[in-house]
């Protein structure tokens, strides 16, 4: 295998290595050129913003990712905070009330979820998806369906402000990253996490606490989910039912996309930045370029299929859910 | 007591449902030494060595650490007493460096973060001092050879700092100048940190190479213990095997056949990188050949490479002088070969279905109609029938065959292909975790297709059952045939001799 | 050493609990119906017994779809959005171009199929989970309603007469969608249990390495489970939209929830394994229930939620009876 086919290997691998750093870097030039909307100078500022709640939100399930399970509650959960947040506000309470309360659910349903999946050993997708359709109907029963407006808050400086020119989003969102990054990446407990997820028997060997980590990256994925939902709801001045629920695809895309970068096919918190920067390129080339906004979502399922695809490791079994 | 065992069992007793158990077995250990254990297939190794791990618990007898009885140690524990185990699979983090895999679970911290510099200077320090210049520890593991990943994985247990440590097999994978660097590095060890090493091997030279005393088992008793330097190869060999030496053909299940007429398969120069190197070899209609050997023989890949489940770099397959290029189980169905695969529960019986329809699996347009329904009541005849003639012990065909004994979900299994017609048989350790009653019913099974005239070939472990079902035996050693034997003129000493590296 | 005796030991020895817990829950649904009809007394009238019956054939024949899937080990998000992206490619130049209603049909279910082409390539070839695969071309499913419905604009009006019979005509008596699901869930339940393509799925689904070694073309079948999904999705959209008279891009993602909760109850409360007979005891069991609750006077978001809670249950029951059978054998 070695000699005359290595210079070949070592061409795939390079692609395998910086494959979707060139793809996005490619996706820029060529939006760029395409719409002088797309290159103004403001709206590339403009990309960088409307990336981070949904990194934020990327980060959550990344976490998740990482200890080797999936979550595909994140769009209700979302939803759920997003209303009682917004609802709140709107009854008179203090925005930090509000945001406690939104906190708290967050924390509640990746709760359940951790339980199910961590300690009752469930397969995650059946588990998240029934969360998923619980809490889509509490943030049902709880809005009615009405959209929940903020107007005229203070609280909307988070979103409108900007500490030295860089906007209050894009520094939150900058520093969740941080904090995550050297979580995962440099202490004990992320790195524990990472063998979690990727060999359970290696992590059983060092005597890692496999279900007690899994549990504790549900709990931060809702505390992001409710993070993130609270400042996409801030952004838009409100909470529409079922918004949350649109960002399920786009999230679930940016951490396919993050596996793929750097060739490692594994979960990583470097990968989730790239992602949210081409999930939100895309969009906003979309909407600059005036495609119609369903073109947004059929490409969004493209990018996710293409993203999984390549993301996959071992192609020898098909996987399967422990569902009979 | 007076004996300076740093680690010893006594009298120690392990019984599984009806296969080979461990009858008082004791041996000592003592403090610095590099003890090999050796024994046959199924003598008893390994289930002592799990017993001492904590996956089993003995039925009888204690171990003692240091004179402290550590029956109730758990696989957690066992390794806080100070007992580091290497086994075959590697338990490796791939996509971390080899320093965060030797280090994984104590990093070095400053502050809140891992200090990767102190970690890759320990990691470093921890692998040079086992075998210098080998592994550069920031690494990734997965770029790592194989044999290098079983050095991380040493290093790793030796960063724990046991009292003991256990190889099992561990050149299994290496070549002749990584084994003698693993060696080197061993008496080092030795030398410098007063460890005591467990060692389990098949291979002949690597035994004499580093060992200072050897323990054999055999049939789950203890033969004795030795002194390396006092005991010939030829010693060994006979410990290991016993004192019958006397009608190899003791038991034979028939006479061994001539070799009338065509081969029915021709396997002719088949290589597979890392594999198997030049591998050939006849079977003739009604013929039972085996392929015997011992860990890392690369039998199974044999099979897999003949059937098509692995491609294989050169060579050639025929079937009655064609050659055939087989992909896998269904082509080889097609071309009339059919293989009752290793590890039963997972390749070879659906947990969740009845004997009936996994016996009806592989054939099924048997018993389906015109009109593409499966006739039920033929269906159910035909498996009857099959189950009456294989004896398998169940109250109907429509029961679970997850709750059926290991024997005879084996059983199922070859009932499966006897109900379709194909010419050559494999069978891949057909009779592991099978009692002594069922294997002879298997025996039988085989020896009643061979007079049927199908070519068979059966690939096992176990020198005895070779000998006692094969016309010829292949003995296999690193994925080579190291010879083919006639039964009649076979020798199980020879054979092991083979089997475990030696020159024909 | 056989010792088969009488059919009747055959039957015992097989599967005894089975029919306990099939008598016991069928008893239960029962008590159900009795509680509901006294509560609110229209519950067991004709009219209200033909309408749940014919909601639950409807659900019927999109689980019948994910049913297949279940077997063969996944599971198919995307069927609430093929259901609706088969209606909307049906209907759309039928109404507004004057395509022949034939030709529309025979589009629609080609969309559909597409789509369930695409989920089998990814799952069967491309080694992507099932979950994620189907999240992916839900998605996709959705912007082409939209696409193909320029930016969703709803049919409400011009549906050819031979369509509309489809959702709200009767055979003998019998409405429309109970005769589809009737002739659908015949077809599959001989699928399943009586031809080898369902020996072949289920062997697939339950250990893909002894089906592959017995020969079993794993891949070819789960492709093939993931198509029929799709095209029985994609037969349901049809009849929703015709039975309702109005089609739009949302049509047909309820079913998502349902479908997955009904395949799951069949197992959990009948059958102990995913089976089409357990899928249609589910679906009445659901219509049932559901059309008991908002006829006490259940809201409607209420209830979603309890669907939901419903589904996490049946998550529950699996579990349990799998660690009750595992200390069984230890």
């Amino acid at each position: 295998m070695k000699g005359a086919s290595s210079s070949r290997s070592t061409a795939l691998a390079q692609l395998d290595k910086y494959g979707s750093i060139a793809a996005f870097a490619l996706l820029i030039i060529a939006f760029s050129a395409i719409s002088e909307h797309f290159r103004a100078g403001s709206n590339y500022m403009n990309i960088i913003v409307q990336a981070a709640p949904l990194m934020i939100i990327a980060l959550g399930v990344n976490f998740i990712n990482m200890a080797g399970e999936s979550d595909l509650s994140l769009g209700g959960v979302i939803g759920v905070c997003a209303s009682l947040f917004c609802g709140l506000i709107g009854k008179g309470a203090s925005p930090l009330a509000a945001a406690a309360v939104a906190v708290a659910a967050g924390l509640a349903f990746a709760a359940v979820d951790g339980l199910m999946v961590a300690y009752a050993g469930l397969s995650s997708f059946i588990v998240t998806i029934s969360i998923m359709f619980l809490s889509m109907g509490v943030e049902m029963t709880y809005s009615k369906g009405a959209s929940l407006w903020i107007r005229d808050n203070p609280i909307l400086v988070i979103v409108n402000g900007s500490i030295l020119g860089v906007p209050n989003l894009v520094v939150i969102a900058l520093a969740l990253f941080a904090a995550s990054y050297i979580l995962m990446h440099k202490t004990k407990l992320g790195v524990h996490v990472q063998a979690v997820g990727q060999s359970t028997d290696a992590a059983r060997y060092a005597g890692i606490p496999i279900k007690r980590l899994k549990f504790l990256m549900f709990l931060l994925g809702g505390l992001f989910y409710a993070l993130g939902g609270m400042l996409n709801s801030l952004r838009s001045s409100g909470s529409i039912i079922y918004s949350g629920q649109k960002l399920l695809l786009p999230a679930l895309a940016i951490t396919f996309i993050g596996k793929t970068v750097l060739g490692s096919k594994k979960s990583n918190v470097p990968g989730i930045l790239v992602g949210a920067l081409m999930m939100s390129a895309i969009n906003n080339a979309f909407t600059m370029l005036g495609v119609s906004f369903y073109f947004t979502t059929i490409v969004q399922g493209l990018v996710l299929l293409i993203a999984a695809g390549f993301s996959v490791g071992n192609r020898k079994t098909i996987l399967q859910e422990d569902l009979r | 007591m007076g004996n300076n065992y740093l680690l010893e069992f006594k009298d120690i007793c392990k019984r599984f449902p009806g296969v080979r158990a461990l009858s008082n077995v004791s041996l000592g250990i003592r403090k610095g030494e590099i003890h090999a254990l050796m024994g046959a297939n199924g003598a008893g190794k390994s289930t002592l060595i799990k017993i001492l791990a904590r996956v089993y618990s003995q039925d009888g007898g204690e171990i003692l650490l240091d004179g402290k009885d550590i029956s109730r140690a758990t696989t957690e524990t066992i390794r806080d007493l100070g007992v580091e185990f290497i086994f075959q699979e590697l338990e490796l983090v791939q996509d971390f460096s080899a320093a965060q895999n030797i280090l994984i679970g104590v990093e070095p911290t400053k502050g809140l973060v891992i200090d990767r510099n102190r970690m890759l200077r320990e990691a470093q320090a921890a692998m040079d001092a086992f075998m210098p210049e080998t592994v550069d520890v920031s690494s990734s593991v997965s770029s790592l050879s194989v044999a290098k990943q079983q050095m991380v994985c040493i290093v790793r247990a030796l960063y724990r700092d046991p009292k003991i440590l256990v190889l099992d097999e561990p050149t299994s994978r290496l070549s002749a100048t990584e084994t003698e660097a693993l060696f080197a590095a061993i008496r080092r060890l030795r030398r410098e940190r007063g460890i005591t090493v467990i060692y389990i091997s098949h291979r002949m030279e690597d035994i004499y190479a580093i060992c200072d005393r050897v323990s054999i088992l055999r049939d789950g008793e203890m033969v004795g213990s030795y002194a390396l330097e006092e005991l010939s190869r030829q010693d060994i060999v006979y410990k290991m095997v016993g004192e019958d030496i006397a009608s190899p053909s003791r038991g034979r299940v028939a006479g061994a056949r001539a070799q009338e007429g065509k081969p029915k398969l021709s396997v002719a120069g088949l290589c597979l990188e890392r594999h198997l190197r030049d591998v050939s070899f006849d079977v003739y209609p009604g013929e039972v050949f085996v392929l015997t050997g011992s860990v890392g023989s690369q039998k199974t890949e044999l099979i897999e490479s003949i059937i098509g489940i692995r491609k294989a770099d050169r060579g050639t397959v025929r079937i009655d002088g064609k050659e055939v290029r087989l992909q896998g189980a269904g082509s080889a169905k097609s071309a009339g070969i059919c293989l009752v695969p290793e590890d039963r529960r997972r390749n070879g019986v659906i947990y969740d279905f009845a004997v009936r329809s996994n016996s009806s699996l592989a054939f099924l347009s048997r018993w389906t109609g015109a009109l593409g329904a499966i006739s039920r009541k033929r269906e159910k005849a035909d498996t009857e029938k099959m189950a009456d003639f294989l004896s398998i012990k169940t109250a109907s065909v429509e029961t679970l065959v997850k709750t059926l004994s290991g024997g005879n979900q084996q059983k199922v299994v070859i009932a499966k292909w006897l109900l379709g017609d194909s010419t050559v048989y494999f069978f891949d350790e057909p009779t592991v975790g099978i009692d002594v009653k069922g294997k002879s019913e298997i025996y039988e099974i085989i020896k009643t297709l061979s007079s049927q005239g199908k070519a068979i070939v059966v690939a096992t472990s176990d020198i005895e059952e070779a000998m006692r079902i094969g016309d010829r035996i292949a003995v296999m050693f690193e994925g080579g045939i190291q010879g083919i034997v006639d039964s009649d003129e076979a020798d199980k000493q020879r054979m092991t001799y083979l089997a475990m590296g030696g020159r024909q | 050493m056989n010792t088969i005796t009488s059919r009747a030991d055959v039957r015992a020895a097989a599967r005894p609990r089975d029919f306990l817990q099939r008598a016991a829950v069928s008893l239960f649904f029962l008590i159900m119906i009795v509680v509901f009809e006294i509560i609110s007394r229209k519950y067991l009238s004709l009219e209200n017994i033909k309408s749940i019956v014919t909601q639950a054939s409807m659900l019927g024949i999109i689980a019948c779809g994910m049913t297949v899937v279940m077997m063969t080990g996944g599971a198919d998000m995307s069927v609430g959005s093929v259901a609706g992206l088969t209606a909307i490619c049906g209907l759309w130049f039928v109404v507004n171009d004057g395509l022949p209603l034939p030709v529309g049909i025979a589009l629609g279910l080609a969309a559909g199929a597409a789509i369930g082409f695409i989920n089998g390539l990814c799952v069967s070839r491309l080694g992507i989970a099932p979950f994620v695969a189907t999240l992916g071309t839900m998605f996709l499913g959705q912007g082409l309603q939209y696409m193909v419905s320029e930016g969703g604009m709803a049919l409400s009006y011009g549906f050819p007469k031979e369509y509309l019979f489809l959702g709200t005509g009767n055979v003998a008596g019998v409405p429309m969608p109970i005769v589809v699901f009737a002739l659908i869930f015949a077809v599959m339940l001989f699928l399943t249990e009586s031809s080898p393509v369902g020996r072949y799925l289920k062997a697939t689904g339950c250990n893909q390495f002894a089906a592959e070694l017995s020969g079993v073309k794993i891949r070819k079948y789960t492709l093939i489970s993931y198509v029929l999904s799709a095209l029985l999705a994609g037969v349901l959209g049809l009849i929703l939209g015709a039975s309702q008279q109005y089609i739009s891009p949302t049509l047909g993602d309820s079913f998502l929830m349902d479908s997955l909760i009904v395949a799951l109850l069949g197992k959990a409360l009948f059958d102990e394994r995913i089976s089409m007979q357990g899928t249609l005891f589910g679906a009445l069991f659901l219509r049932f229930f559901e059309n008991g609750l908002s006829m006490v006077g259940m809201p409607v978001t209420v209830l979603n939620i309890l669907k939901g809670a419903l589904l996490v249950g049946i998550l529950l029951i699996n579990l349990a009876r799998k660690r009750r059978a595992e200390r069984r054998a230890t």
